[in-house]
């Protein structure tokens, strides 16, 4: 059964090794002092700031990470190896924080959790996340993908619901619950943001929420398993 | 929902199965002094732990727990699952798998279910994974992606772990006692739970008798803070109310919750907030309790844990009592069943909550079938 939601935008954040002076939004926000974290929220950032609609009281927040926060937790355990306890680290935890980290700095109140896993982890993030909307648990949904398995850091995050009156549409047809997804779920997600990047290029208008799209059905845009199709 | 539970039990230190429900209904404690458990680590530190037995100090515990689930609580039809979905928070922090519980679990099912090993799927969201996991599971179930999907929920207590909750307080000098006057934290704990969820096709498919269903789910997140609930309850309520809002027309009330009650300041007082708040006067037809004064706070696996907890209250009709409670704080207007035995209940409908670390919150309904 494909899956089909309605994107209403996309960010990304790779780490080219300067610092990036944060937005406003997140001045004085707890960021953990942890790479995969901060790109995590800044990816999301980058996805929602320019969204005029966002209902946070059931907005998802659903984290996606292969490898987890490493140097984070080399803290933490090189703590546990020293027998010097570090709550400031340890109480910040592993990847399972990401997603929380995220819904906290941009006051989400929806579902809030962190996959671990490659493909199959992105994979189900969005079937899960087709289920906790028809469910009426969450309205809206980002699903944020951080990692740090290759030099730099970096972070994808696509902002999700199940409209499908008007906009750019993913269908996720069945394959993608096998082999569609490159192995490192980082490269999937970004994969599907350029794409849509491509996409709201091709319409020469530089704001989504009046953008239309209506592409021919079936077609492919990305070497990946993503599809743009008409509204229904 | 069409979510049906067709398979329950725990691993906890007061045993699983039928030995742990009998201790459990019996009021029993199964913490010991953490100078017993980990004598190298905390030589004269008396507070108490929910660790199982016979795993040696230093070497990682996830492994041995693991093994256990598989020995003591493994389901028959386990194969027949259509997917595995796992919980855990942090796992051991010390071996090859130190803070990646997910790659202890697909060793683990790649050894012991090799079948299966391709169909687990690790979701976490600190302590309460395991209640994500069993909502997450019921949703698939119910939407028919899935007929049968196996749930599991796993967590250990190393001492370096253990170290960690000492110094942030979250753990008790003493031992957990639950909406008590005197609390002063948690216990923590270890072990795991699994539990079976099918449709109506995966129960045609298994040939099994339904134990109970799942009628509602629910999940919030403050987005306020690392370590302090909402102090005024509202968020975590409102993962109690979307588990109460999806429930069928007609169900009645429900008649236990089985509450976080993990015996910090904090969270009792956050949750006697937000239960007043999401059942407002109907609180006081239900009873209350914490099982975590007996078993402890097992982190990434409590969610589950307790959810099966309440399944079996549901089938034994009892409610088991809140082990560590003498004297029931007066701030928290609760119908909380004190230390003791369990009490006899006509039971159709049960909750469960989960208030994990960073705010996150969720909620689990039960009714009988």
């Amino acid at each position: 059964m494909a899956l089909i939601f309605r994107i209403l935008n996309t960010g990304s954040y790779l780490c080219n090794g300067e610092a990036v002076p944060l937005a406003d939004s997140l001045v004085g926000k707890d960021l953990r002092g942890d790479p995969v974290v901060k790109a995590a929220v800044l990816a999301a950032e980058a996805a929602t700031s320019a969204l005029s609609i966002i209902q946070k009281e059931t907005f998802g927040t659903i984290a996606v990470s292969s490898g987890g926060c490493i140097s984070h937790l080399a803290r933490v355990i090189d703590g546990v190896r020293q027998r010097q306890p570090r709550p400031g680290y340890f109480v910040r935890g592993g990847p399972q924080t990401i997603a929380t980290y995220v819904a906290m700095a941009l006051g989400f109140h929806g579902p809030t959790f962190t996959m671990t896993g490659g493909r199959e982890a992105l994979s189900e993030a969005f079937r899960f996340s087709s289920y906790l909307i028809k469910a009426g648990l969450a309205n809206q949904i980002c699903i944020v993908v951080a990692d740090q398995l290759t030099q730099p850091e970096g972070a994808a995050a696509i902002i999700i619901d199940n409209e499908i009156a008007a906009g750019i549409q993913l269908k996720l047809v069945p394959e993608i619950f096998s082999n569609s997804f490159p192995a490192e779920p980082l490269a999937g997600i970004l994969s599907l943001t350029y794409a849509f990047q491509e996409l709201i290029q091709a319409s020469q208008s530089s704001t989504f929420n009046s953008l239309t799209m209506e592409p021919s059905a079936g077609a492919t845009i990305s070497s990946s398993k993503f599809y743009v199709v008409p509204k229904s | 929902m069409e979510s049906f539970v067709v398979f329950a039990d725990a691993l906890t230190c007061l045993g699983s199965g039928k030995q742990l429900w009998h201790q459990l209904i019996n009021g029993r404690c199964g913490l010991s002094p953490a100078s017993e458990v980990f004598p190298e680590w905390f030589k004269d530190n008396q507070t108490m732990i929910g660790t199982l037995g016979n795993i040696s100090e230093e070497m990682p515990r996830l492994p041995v727990i693991l093994n256990r689930l598989a020995e003591e609580i493994w389901p028959p039809f386990f194969e027949e699952c259509d997917l595995v979905i796992a919980g855990s928070s942090l796992g051991d922090l010390s071996g090859q798998n130190a803070g990646h519980p997910d790659r202890a679990l697909q060793e683990f099912l790649s050894q012991t279910s090799p079948t299966m090993a391709s169909k687990l799927r690790v979701v976490s969201s600190a302590c309460s994974s395991g209640t994500d996991v069993l909502s997450l599971a019921s949703l698939l179930v119910n939407g028919g992606d899935a007929d049968v999907v196996a749930v599991m929920a796993v967590d250990s207590l190393d001492p370096g772990k253990l170290a960690q909750h000492v110094a942030l307080k979250t753990q008790s000098p003493t031992r957990a006692r639950p909406f008590d006057k005197q609390r002063n934290g948690t216990s923590f704990g270890e072990g795991g739970a699994v539990m079976m969820v099918a449709n109506r096709r995966g129960l045609d498919k298994l040939q099994v008798t339904p134990l109970a269903k799942v009628a509602g789910v629910g999940f919030s997140c403050d987005a306020l803070d690392i370590t302090l609930p909402d102090e005024t309850g509202w968020w975590p309520s409102k993962a109690l109310l979307r588990a109460l809002e999806i429930l069928e027309p007609g169900t009645t009330e429900i008649g236990y919750i089985n509450a976080h009650g993990s015996g910090t300041l904090a969270n009792d007082r956050m949750e006697a907030k937000a239960l007043a708040l999401a059942f407002g006067d109907q609180l006081q037809n239900s009873l209350i309790s914490s099982t975590k004064g007996a078993v402890g706070h097992l982190l990434g696996a409590t969610g589950l844990v307790e959810a099966v907890f309440t399944v079996w209250s549901l089938l034994h009709q009892e409610v088991p009592s809140t082990v560590g409670l003498e004297l029931l704080d007066e701030e928290l207007v609760l119908p909380v069943v004190p230390e003791g035995s369990a009490v006899p209940r006509k039971l159709l409908a049960a909750l469960s909550a989960t208030f994990g670390f960073g705010g996150v919150n969720s909620a689990v309904v039960f009714t009988m079938v």
